[in-house]
């Protein structure tokens, strides 16, 4: 395996551009290194860690910007996260551990593009754009297209990962992250799902409403049937239970060791539910009726 | 409590070595560096079952930096096994799980061992699967050990296969007691496989000395086991074979080696030296250790229960199913074990138990920490609840109808000496507010009861030398890990010899200095070592008051040891230190040398005579049960103790605490899951759900005294019978909680929606 610490994004690029699909992108390592342990080396490492400038929370026009080498940590702590972003900072809470927040980037996880990432339901509901240089230039790529399969993005083999691009949501829209896992900590969601409401101006009725799934498909999704259903309308009890159970249709889950199928759509039916009557009761005020 | 009798007994000193092992200057086995040490490395079966056509090491010997390769042919063709002596320490023309040793490998390093292991070529025959234990006893599956006749005491009439331990309890006449129940009940209970996820990984180290004497060092729970096991499995006079302990971190009996031949890596290991004429060394990493060294097993119990409306238990009949895996391991004890306690620990006078150990291709039983007795008590204390429901009895109450007396019999026990059993119910109903607290929405309150063995079993000895400065050096042939050896037993010698706990080293086991010991397993290092340590302390200090008695012109039986010095009962002037008198024993018999034993046959005949000692418990808990997600959360848990009198309280305390966090975690979480070609799905951390800090409620222990053991000062044993009660006090509280009961291990989120579901209750 060699090994290479490229200083620029040029030089990265340059290194992604000669080894191709052998190459991997390191960063916080908190992927990589397991799977450089279990499965096998890559022929090529290449840490962008040494490229200065791509760590940082910046609020730019209407937007939060993300740089890719930003710790899990950094985001989780950052106040203009918690202000602006907050279904991103209930995800980043609940990211693993402590010691293993302060090490992942989002970059990483976001270019893993496992189904169950954390990060990833809460950006695909923020409607978020990856910012991505290539040798020919640079382009921004909503996360609604940029995952394709597991481990698989609009990256590829040979793009970079700088830059997340989160429009800041309207003032008074809520959202939340609901984790399913085992363990509350430590632990890989077997469903997370990701809510974010906004309010019309008289705080009766949901004017939007953005719902993300993970760990029920090949990648992370969201659930537009269900946000039709709601769009616009007073959320009462009834009516959530129906979204719940629509939600659970949206979701395509696999059984694995860690759950069957069968109870993933059991929990993408519960927390949706959970996740409408906390962002309703946050965002309005008002309890479901 | 009779607390003040005793100088330090009862107390909890620090333990010896123990700040060193926090500050990580305690020396594992894997911290062993031996001159030219080679690494070793095991190539292991990619199939649950399969026959070996051909092994073709040559490329692999081929490989520079490869010092030996071996395989069954160059090891004697001999097996090893507790019960049924079934196992080669390296697969001979078979193997029967994924993860048998197959081949391996000593080599300059580790990643060129590895490197070789892959160049090995295996041909192999794929045999059918065997992955449940009760599909693998049916008389039409595969057979999975031809030359292994089924055991002796099963009926001619049962037609059965690949079963190797069989085990029946027969009392009364439970046929007509059952006819004449008011209610009967009937449940089917199962538990899976836990893997027992010490953090130290298995490891073994050796060499060929000058003189053609083999040393090994082991991180072995039993050493003198592993000497025997090692000498034979290497063709090898025993006298020729040492067997060195280091620091253990954590075993909980899945370090069994050499009393179960729990990862058998000592005798391959050995014979890598033997060929290499190197010092080897063999580590076994995480996923390694998960698919390949013993477990505690999976159980399925089928119980049923004939009552009287007044709640007066008349009859139990049942069923054990016990997967041993793909060799007897420690599966024939075990499952006899959990046959047994299906008969409970309460009045029973009509019983009838089958117990079938039976082979399956996965992982081997090991004796971990109270083998046999949590999945029994799962079963047991869950169905008890269920019965109380629907007798319309509150279940403290239930149980306390049916609690023995002294003098009693249960199950397995001709004779009880005293029962604690009745008051731990009460003191643990008392402690969690039972029928008191408030129970919100969702939340309920369980509570679950145990017992576990004391006394039968080998016995063991020890040796304490007085030094010339009045400190102590003890030898015992029991492994320090976090249990007697380096808490209890500096604790009864200071005792003794009234000296600063602190002037008491207790020696790591070597086989060629220790004691003989059949290791630290089965709650017994009180029992064995505690009482042997204090017998030979007080033969030291018989040794040093009859040196002193001279100068203090005084009789030995006038004597007395506090605080170092030696002196006239009464007269507290006279006196001469301890360090003197030793020093003086120079010139009279050399050195004091104290011994003592623990006399099996003795302790057998004290529980004829008397009963049985056994000690008793009693947890409880209040959990919150999330009817949308199955999520359980332990709100409080109360474990409440008898363990007679305690020797070091914060190391009993401790043990208790641990054993409990075991049991949750498998009550919760943990299980080793497998596809049906019997491959392990989940072998790293990552995967193993082990529970974390934050499912893990405060354990509050309480101890209840006046029921002596068998032990010195009355102690009984404290390591494992915490593990009994947790899995069904929490399926009971969410019972309790929800009105559905679980009967399949674990109660994971999944496992109590779908159990929620089933039942409409989410």
């Amino acid at each position: 395996m060699e090994y290479f610490e490229p200083k620029s994004i040029g030089d990265a690029l340059s290194l992604l551009s000669k080894h191709g699909a052998e190459a991997k992108v390191i960063a916080g390592g908190t992927d990589v290194m397991v799977d450089i342990k279990f499965k096998e080396e890559p022929g090529a490492l290449v840490n962008i860690k040494k490229i200065p400038s791509l760590a940082g929370i910046t609020e730019r026009g209407g937007s939060l910007r993300i740089g890719a080498l930003t710790t899990i940590r950094d985001i989780e702590t950052s106040a203009l996260v918690r202000e602006k972003l907050p279904v991103l900072w209930d995800a980043c809470r609940q990211f693993a551990s402590l010691q293993v927040r302060n090490t992942a980037t989002i970059g990483g996880n976001i270019c893993r593009a496992s189904p169950s990432g954390e990060s990833l339901t809460p950006l695909l509901v923020l409607e978020a754009n990856a910012i991505l240089a290539f040798s020919d230039g640079e382009r921004s790529e909503p996360f609604k297209t940029f995952f394709q399969g597991p481990g698989k993005s609009a990256a590829g083999a040979k793009g970079l990962l700088t830059e997340v691009d989160i429009p800041i949501p309207p003032a008074g829209s809520k959202g939340v992250y609901l984790k399913h896992a085992v363990r509350g900590a430590m632990d890989i969601a077997m469903v997370g799902v990701a809510v974010m409401l906004t309010p019309d101006a008289g705080k009766n009725n949901a004017q939007d409403v953005r719902i993300g799934l993970g760990a029920v498909g090949p990648t992370p999704l969201r659930a537009p049937k269900t946000e039709a259903l709601l769009k616009g309308k007073a959320l009462t009890a009834a009516l959530i239970k129906e979204a719940g159970a629509l939600a659970a249709t949206e979701a395509s889950p696999i059984t694995d060791q860690r759950s069957s199928a069968e109870n993933r759509r059991w929990i993408v039916e519960a927390l949706t539910r959970r996740g409408l009557e906390q962002t309703w009761k946050a965002a309005t005020g008002k309890e479901v009726a | 409590m009779a607390k003040a009798e005793y100088k330090v007994i009862g107390t909890s000193p620090a333990r010896m070595g123990g700040i060193d092992r926090v500050i990580g200057k305690g020396v594992y086995g894997i911290d062993l560096m031996l001159k030219d040490q080679l690494h070793g490395a095991i190539l292991r079966s990619q199939y649950a079952h399969a026959k070996i056509i051909s092994i073709d090491t040559s490329e692999a010997k081929k490989l520079p930096g490869v010092h030996a390769v071996i395989t069954a042919e160059d090891a004697p063709n001999v097996r090893y096994g507790r019960s049924y002596i079934d196992r080669h320490i390296l697969a001979r023309g078979k193997v029967r799980f994924m993860g048998d040793p197959v081949a391996a490998v000593a080599a300059d390093t580790l990643a060129i061992a590895k490197a070789a292991l892959k160049k090995i070529k295996v041909t192999y025959e794929p045999l059918p699967v065997l992955i449940d234990a009760e599909e693998a006893m049916k008389p039409d599956a595969v057979v999975l050990h031809d030359d292994m006749p089924l055991p002796k005491n099963i009926p001619a009439d049962v037609k059965v296969r690949n079963v190797c331990g069989f085990t029946q309890v027969h009392v009364g006449d439970p046929d007509k007691a059952m006819a004449e129940a008011d209610l009967v009940v009937e449940e089917v209970y199962e538990t899976k496989m836990i893997h027992p996820q010490y953090l130290e990984p298995r490891s073994a180290a050796a060499q060929m000395e000058p003189n053609g004497r083999l040393t090994v060092w082991a991180n072995a729970q039993a050493p003198f086991p592993v000497r025997q096991e090692v000498a034979k499995m290497l063709g090898m006079p025993l006298n020729n074979v040492r067997v060195i302990s280091a620091d253990i971190g954590g075993g909980f009996g899945g370090k069994g080696s050499g009393i179960t031949s729990g990862a058998a890596i000592e005798p391959i290991c050995g014979l890598l030296a033997q060929k290499t004429k190197r010092a080897v060394m063999i580590v076994l990493d995480k996923a390694e250790e998960t698919i390949s060294t013993t477990i505690r097993s999976g159980a399925k119990m089928y119980i049923k229960t004939g009552v009287k409306k007044d709640g007066t238990i008349l009859a139990r009949t049942g069923k054990v199913i016990y997967d041993t895996g793909g060799y007897s391991g420690f599966g024939v004890q075990a499952g006899g074990r959990c046959t047994n306690m299906l008969g409970g620990w309460y009045l029973m006078p009509n019983a009838h138990i089958d117990g079938y150990t039976v082979y399956t291709n996965k992982q081997v039983c090991g004796p971990v920490r109270g083998p046999g007795g949590p999945q029994a008590a799962f079963a047991v204390e869950s169905h008890m609840d269920t019965i109380a429901a629907k007798l319309g009895m509150d279940p403290t109450e239930f149980r306390l109808k049916n609690i023995p007396k002294p003098g009693d019999k249960i199950i397995g026990v001709h004779k009880l000496r005293d029962v604690s059993l009745g008051e731990t119910i009460k003191v643990a109903k008392e402690n969690i507010g039972w029928g008191k607290v408030k129970l919100e929405k969702n939340q309920g309150i369980g509570l679950a009861t145990g017992s576990w063995i004391e006394s039968a079993g080998p016995g063991g000895g020890a040796i304490v030398k007085v030094n010339e400065d009045g400190s102590v050096t003890v030898h015992v042939g029991k492994i320090d890990m976090g249990t007697a050896p380096r808490f209890g037993i500096p604790v009864i010698v200071a005792e003794e010899l009234g000296v600063p706990v602190e002037d008491v080293t207790v020696l790591s086991v070597d086989t060629d200095a220790s004691p003989w010991d059949a290791g630290t397993v089965g709650s017994r290092a009180i029992l064995v070592s505690g009482t042997a340590s204090q017998r030979a302390a007080i033969d030291a200090r018989t040794q040093l008051f009859k040196i002193a008695a001279g100068q203090l012109e005084a009789s030995p039986d006038d004597l007395e040891i506090v605080d170092r010095q030696i002196r006239v009962k009464g007269t507290p002037s006279k006196t001469v230190a301890l360090s003197v008198v030793a020093t003086n024993a120079h010139n009279v018999i050399g050195e004091v040398i104290g011994r003592g034993y623990c006399d099996n046959l003795e302790l057998m005949a004290e529980e004829k005579a008397h009963g049985s000692s056994q000690p008793f418990t009693t947890h409880a808990c209040i959990v919150e049960v999330d009817t949308m997600t199955g999520n359980v959360k332990i709100l409080k848990y109360v474990a409440v103790h008898d363990i007679g009198q305690p020797i070091h309280l914060a190391a009993v305390e401790g043990q208790i605490e641990g054993a409990t966090a075991m049991s949750i975690g498998q009550a919760l979480c943990e299980q080793v899951v497998f596809d049906k070609d019997g491959k392990t799905l989940n072998p790293s951390f990552v995967d193993y759900l082990m529970p974390t800090l934050n499912m893990m409620p405060r354990i509050e222990t309480t101890l209840v005294h006046g029921y002596p053991g068998a032990g010195p000062y009355g102690a009984k044993g404290a390591g494992e019978i915490a593990c009994v009660p947790p899995m069904a006090c929490i399926a009971n509280a969410i019972f309790n909680a929800t009105g559905v009961r679980v009967t399949k291990l674990p109660l994971s989120p999944e496992n109590v929606l779908r159990a929620l579901k089933e039942a409409g209750k989410a």
